[in-house]
């Protein structure tokens, strides 16, 4: 992943609450499976196959914290390990169509997500965390982003 | 002045900040001061997520496992699948070469398809894996030991044996063998004046004739430079499976077959007597290869190295067959172990292998202590196959490769009917969890294809929406920094 990207990512993991939390795993999925396709176009194996190993990673991530008092774990149990195996078959083969197919599906449920995150208006996990204000200052397109909370040292070695 | 500090804060930030692994996993927890959210008030401070309460019902993880273990299963079929395909390929290219009519060129020809053949075998024996474990690679087979012993021309310890291989019926223990390594068949000549000669001085009239290598003919022409002549026997002689080297020094070429055995025989005559007093022969050179030689040991042994064993085999009932040096050895019952000795070995080594089922998959199909199930896939890819040093390119090379693809062809199909054996007892295992199991319905079943894929997507897309708050609790993670180690 990008270093900004990976900035972002941090930053969205921070104010996230629990819903927010995974919407952000179903992007870093799409996230990484879109650098496992550049990695193909310039035909780089093991690139590929690490960007791949990444994103089965987070989809395995996915697996582990499911509740199975709730039935609706068991359908999503189910089409993670299937995109996990269209993963595999994937890098074996080095090809497109397995990941394609994990990806569509993967879109597909975190748009689900996405929808129910707007609703859930609760508090982030992490606390003590910094407060990100974003505005647009200095300039019409320029979105700056401004940290409150501790971040500067004020002249003490801490 | 009251000077305001949240230290913790500051050290959380500087953590998000840095986005770097440095710290592993539970320092960076305790560390960081992060305050965990609970679902529960937790006194210890540490951090029970969901997914613990999704493993106190032993059995629905026992079930989990047996699917996941089949989804491994169903991804080395998959490549094995592949492979039996590409040796298939392969042996319609050596059936191909096989035929007289072919030239040399073309035999290159084919034979550079199969090279391309041959890597693809290898990069899906490394690249096929599940859960990032490598499944054809021997990951997921017992690990075997060779003894190594120290051979005069590297005087660094080498392995005794390569491309290892036992049968699901060897126990574990030690074996040992004293060997003695087969030879290729090699002739030499004596000094030739075509190698230490001018190499620009032609050949005369009454000089010229044919050579004959492994009945392979080459016509030395007059008007042919000795360097000419040399490597136009040298191409025949690399065509007929008896490689030319040559001592500039001496004079001596030397003539050796490419594999070891008694396969392998190199024959040089030359039909003119001139012509065999310009190569250093007086008459023509013959040789044969041999195989290895084994005896099987019982009980406590030595080995060359020095360490003492106890080999484990049946006197009673074991025996060996060598091909050169790829030698197996059988017992009753399906025991089986196979190698390939390393040829530097001196005469009468005595060697040893130990098998452990150490590296099989084992894998949990029930909640207690006992209900596991023992998963090994042996290493798939052209060494452990003997495919690798196929080579259609010269004179019976062809024929060679037909019966190892065979071979191989049968060792790839022997583990896919074992992975099918595994599979339907995950299967059966899979099925009594269920009955025993009172609340789960057919919804962990294994989606076969993309239709059922299709289907089963847009029946959860829906429901997650309209489920809402319950789809929130079934996947919540409660651990924002376990989603943090995963950005790489």
């Amino acid at each position: 992943m990008q270093k900004e990207k990976m900035q972002e990512y941090t930053r969205r993991i921070s104010q996230s609450n629990r819903t927010q939390l995974v919407v952000v795993m179903f992007d870093m999925i799409q996230t990484y499976l879109e650098d496992a396709k550049v990695c193909y176009d310039e035909k780089n194996r093991e690139g590929f196959k690490q960007e791949v190993r990444r994103a089965d990673k987070v989809i395995q991530e996915l697996q582990d914290v499911l509740d199975f008092k709730y039935d609706l774990s068991k359908e999503l149990y189910v089409l993670y390990r299937y995109c996990r195996e269209r993963l595999a078959v994937s890098m074996m083969r080095f090809e497109l169509e397995g990941l394609k197919e994990a990806q569509s599906i993967m879109s597909r449920i975190g748009s689900s997500f996405r929808l129910l995150a707007e609703k859930d208006q609760s508090e982030p996990l992490m606390k003590n965390t910094e407060t990100v204000y974003a505005g647009m200052t200095y300039g019409k397109f320029k979105l700056v982003e401004n940290y409150t909370g501790n971040e500067s040292n004020r002249g003490f070695l801490v | 002045m009251k000077i305001n500090h949240n230290l913790n804060a500051i050290v959380a930030n500087n953590k998000l900040h840095q986005n770097e692994d440095a710290l592993s996993a539970s320092m960076e927890r305790l560390a960081s001061g992060l305050q965990i959210n609970h679902a529960k008030d937790d006194p210890s401070g540490l951090a029970i997520s969901n997914r613990m309460t999704t493993q106190i019902d032993g059995i629905s993880q026992a079930s989990q496992n047996a699917q996941d273990a089949t989804s491994l299963l169903e991804t080395a079929d998959g490549a094995l699948n592949e492979i039996t395909s590409i040796i298939q390929r392969m042996s319609e290219l050596a059936i191909q070469a096989a035929n007289d009519t072919n030239t040399p060129t073309d035999l290159q020809a084919i034979q550079k398809e199969i090279a391309e053949l041959k890597k693809e075998i290898d990069r899906m024996s490394q690249d096929t894996e599940f859960n990032t474990k490598g499944l054809l690679d021997g990951n997921l087979d017992g690990r075997l030991y060779s003894s190594k012993t120290k051979t005069d021309e590297y005087n660094v310890y080498q392995s005794d044996m390569t491309r290892m291989y036992v049968s699901d019926y060897v126990a574990a223990g030690t074996y040992a063998i004293t060997v003695t390594p087969g030879t290729q068949a090699s002739v030499s000549t004596g000094a030739a004046t075509l190698v230490t000669g001018d190499s620009a001085t032609e050949i005369t009239a009454d000089q010229a004739g044919t050579v004959v290598i492994n009945g392979c003919a080459v016509e030395i022409t007059e008007g042919m430079t000795y360097a000419e002549a040399l490597q136009a026997i040298q191409e025949t002689a690399t065509y007929a499976e008896a490689d030319m080297t040559m001592d500039t020094d001496t004079g001596v070429i030397t003539f050796t077959s490419p594999n070891f055995g008694d396969d392998y025989e190199v024959t040089v005559s030359a039909d003119n007597a001139n012509l065999e007093a310009l190569l250093g022969m007086s008459g023509s050179l013959t040789s044969t290869g041999t195989d290895a030689t084994v005896t099987i040991l019982n009980g406590e042994q030595t080995l060359t190295d020095g360490t003492t064993v106890t080999s484990a085999f049946d006197l009673d009932s074991a025996t060996y067959s060598a091909n050169g040096n790829d030698i197996t050895i059988r017992q009753v019952n399906g025991f089986e172990i196979s190698f390939r000795l390393n040829e530097n070995l001196d005469a009468d080594t005595t060697i040893a292998m130990e098998v452990t089922t150490m590296g099989q998959l084992t894998v949990q199909v029930g909640a207690n202590e006992n209900q596991t199930m023992m998963v090994r896939i042996p290493e798939i890819s052209c060494e452990s196959l003997y495919v690798d040093d196929i080579d259609v390119s010269t004179v019976k090379g062809a024929d060679r490769a037909i019966a190892k693809l065979a071979a191989a062809l049968e060792k790839v199909s022997s583990v896919r009917s074992k992975i099918g054996a595994y599979e339907n007892r995950l299967d059966k295992a899979y099925a009594s969890l269920e009955v025993s199991e009172e609340n789960l319905t057919n919804a962990l079943s294994r989606i076969q294809d993309a239709d059922m894929a299709e289907e089963m997507t847009e029946y959860t897309q829906y429901n997650v929406l309209v489920q809402a708050s319950t789809s929130v609790l079934s996947q919540a993670n409660d651990l924002p920094e376990s989603v943090l180690q995963l950005l790489q």
